[in-house]
């Protein structure tokens, strides 16, 4: 059979599969918003560990994790080291959330924020945050799966088709079945990248080297030691500092458990021990980046000089005679990657931007029926948007969105006060966020104003703690109710 | 990461001996990724188990705290004949089983 018609096959059968495992489970649950936003708390081990899971298995890191290790090294390793403990906070913060979520009803992280603080005005900051560092996110994902697909290809399918084809597929589901259609594809997307990415790890260096070791050794044989030297090297192949290193997987590890999308699906789980032992399992997921990091090493010193760097992979495969339904197979792979992320990132911006952004600022109360129809309409607008800047952007996004970590980050210490900190007042708490916000954004508009060269969110977070405390020591204490409901009733 | 004693009272921990632990562990595993301590590690050779000593390393910390997380589980669900976890208000009468965090 013809090569570019197998794959097509492939990827047609994989994007049906996606479709109906998405679609399906919407079957089930309730029509309200809680079933459309957390699942009707319903989710078991099995679905959480993979809608955790499979926010670390983006586009971002199947294309441009190899492409990290392909043309800076050892900074790969960068995207291990804050994954390490960026989600030991989860355990302690998500049986919180959902004890609470339980309870009194909260769906989203920003709902849980305002509540405890007691201001309508946090809720829209979130809301407006989120959905900010959402767009840029999702539009590398688009770009990520028109681009693969144009690659495999060889042209046949242009990008904006492509990207155009796969996400009608993920909006169609997101709209139809809401958080649990997210899981039930993810589940399926999950498996299917884990087996790929071992395979092809570990295929392209024994094929190409006879081995990992042999690989490393080439590496090195061909002067490249630099590369494999931590904490590697920048984009422009001088080598990284470690001041700029440490507090860059500091400040992603600090962020990493409190992004919104991430941190709301503590609400979908069926119980805290369910919740907890997802967490648990985490690393298990995130062991697969290692072969990942591997396909990008297997490229240093026989394909020198490739740019776009992200570009590695798909350019490798289509160097080395593979029969057609691998590259089908790694084609939808990349999809998976591609769209498991993308999913979610969809259903929470929409969740987040409706509940938390527009039902906060309208004079009169949504229905139920009413929010969810707004949802749904926010699913088709905001993936509309990121489609545009994905057809029409530039690559400018991807600095965006590393840089949208310094953001996300700044949301740690109000979590952090919610569950733990009973002083914490309203006031501390606003001054905190929006100076945290303010000086992140700031230093990364100016970054030759940056002391020592650290990444800005740790800037961010020192102004935001030194302020969230200073402030609620100064102003009148929050009403104990309401404080005892988020630090005590949440214990247990 | 909370590092902060419990006992002033404006705070609600919720620590056991193992979380304790658990905390110190993670603290010490975060600092291993981190300059200096990565950097002890960070060589390009000799290779261990073929990878070269930078790469090696996260992996070994990755798996560490893999470990260190599933004994804090065993250790929070455990059916205990003393309580796993025992919160700050019930420390000075006898436990009460089961309080979770």
């Amino acid at each position: 059979m013809d090569t570019g018609l197998v794959i097509l096959l492939i990827v047609g059968a994989y994007l049906l599969i996606s479709l109906l495992a998405g679609i399906l489970p919407g079957l089930r649950v309730s029509g309200s918003v809680d079933g459309y936003v957390a699942g009707d708390r319903s989710m078991s081990v099995f679905l959480l560990y993979f809608v955790i899971g499979a926010s670390i298995f983006s586009s971002f890191a199947f294309l441009g994790g190899p492409g990290w290790a392909y043309s800076r090294g050892a900074a790969a390793f960068y995207i291990l080291a804050y994954g390490v403990t960026g989600i030991i906070p989860l355990y302690f913060f998500g049986p919180r959330a959902w004890r609470l979520g339980k309870k009194f009803g909260y769906v989203t992280q920003a709902e849980l924020l305002a509540s405890r603080f007691d201001s309508k005005l946090l809720s829209v900051l979130l809301a407006v945050l989120s959905v900010v560092v959402f767009i840029p996110y999702l539009t590398i994902q688009m770009k990520g799966a028109g681009y693969v697909l144009n690659v495999i290809t060889e042209g046949l399918i242009p990008e904006w088709i492509g990207a155009g084809i796969t996400y009608i597929v993920v909006m169609i589901y997101v709209y139809y079945s809401g958080v649990m259609g997210v899981g039930w594809s993810n589940a399926f997307q999950g498996m299917f990248m884990m087996v790929l990415a071992w395979v092809l790890g570990l295929y392209l260096p024994n094929a190409l080297y006879g081995g990992i070791g042999p690989m490393f050794e080439a590496i090195s044989a061909a002067g490249k030691d630099a590369m494999l030297q931590a904490p590697g090297l920048t984009a422009d192949g001088s080598p990284w500092s470690w001041m700029a290193f440490s507090s860059a997987v500091l400040v992603s590890a600090i962020g990493f458990s409190v992004w919104p999308h991430f941190f709301m699906r503590s609400f979908a789980a069926k119980s805290d021990k369910a919740l907890r032992l997802s967490i648990v399992l985490y690393p298990t997921f995130q062991i697969f980046l290692v072969p990942i990091l591997l396909i990008g090493f297997a490229a240093v010193v026989l394909y020198p000089g490739i740019t776009p760097a992200d570009s590695i992979l798909p350019f490798m495969l289509m160097q080395i005679e593979l029969p057609a339904i691998v590259i089908g197979l790694f084609c939808a792979g990349t999809l998976a990657a591609s769209m498991s992320s993308g999913d979610a990132i969809l259903h929470s911006a929409a969740s987040v931007g409706v509940r938390d952004g527009i039902a906060k600022i309208v004079k009169t109360p949504l229905t139920d029926a009413m929010e969810r129809r707004l949802i749904r309409l926010g699913v088709i607008l905001i993936g509309f948007i990121a489609y545009l800047f994905a057809v029409v952007g530039d690559v400018s996004l991807v600095a965006l969105l590393l840089a949208s970590y310094g953001g996300v980050a700044q949301i740690f210490p109000v979590v952090f006060a919610m569950f733990y900190w009973k002083r914490a007042t309203k006031a501390g708490a606003m001054w905190g966020l929006g100076a945290g916000i303010v000086v992140n954004l700031f230093f990364l508009m100016n970054p030759e104003l940056k002391p020592w060269g650290l990444h800005e969110g740790v800037y961010g977070l020192i102004a935001n703690a030194g302020l969230l405390i200073l402030v609620s020591l100064i102003t009148k204490p929050d009403d104990p109710d309401r404080v005892h409901r988020f630090t005590e009733e949440s214990r247990e | 990461m909370s590092k902060i004693k419990p006992q002033s009272g404006a705070f609600s921990f919720t620590l056991t001996r193992a979380r304790k632990w658990f905390l110190v562990a993670a603290v010490f595993i975060q600092l291993s990724v981190l300059y200096p301590v990565y950097s002890w590690f960070g060589a390009a050779e000799p290779l261990i188990a073929g990878f070269p000593p930078s790469f090696a390393w996260i992996i070994f910390v990755l798996l560490l705290s893999f470990l260190a997380i599933i004994l804090l589980y065993r250790a929070d669900y455990a059916k205990p004949n003393k309580p796993a976890i025992r919160n700050r208000a019930s420390a000075k009468t006898p436990p009460e089983p089961n309080t979770d965090s």
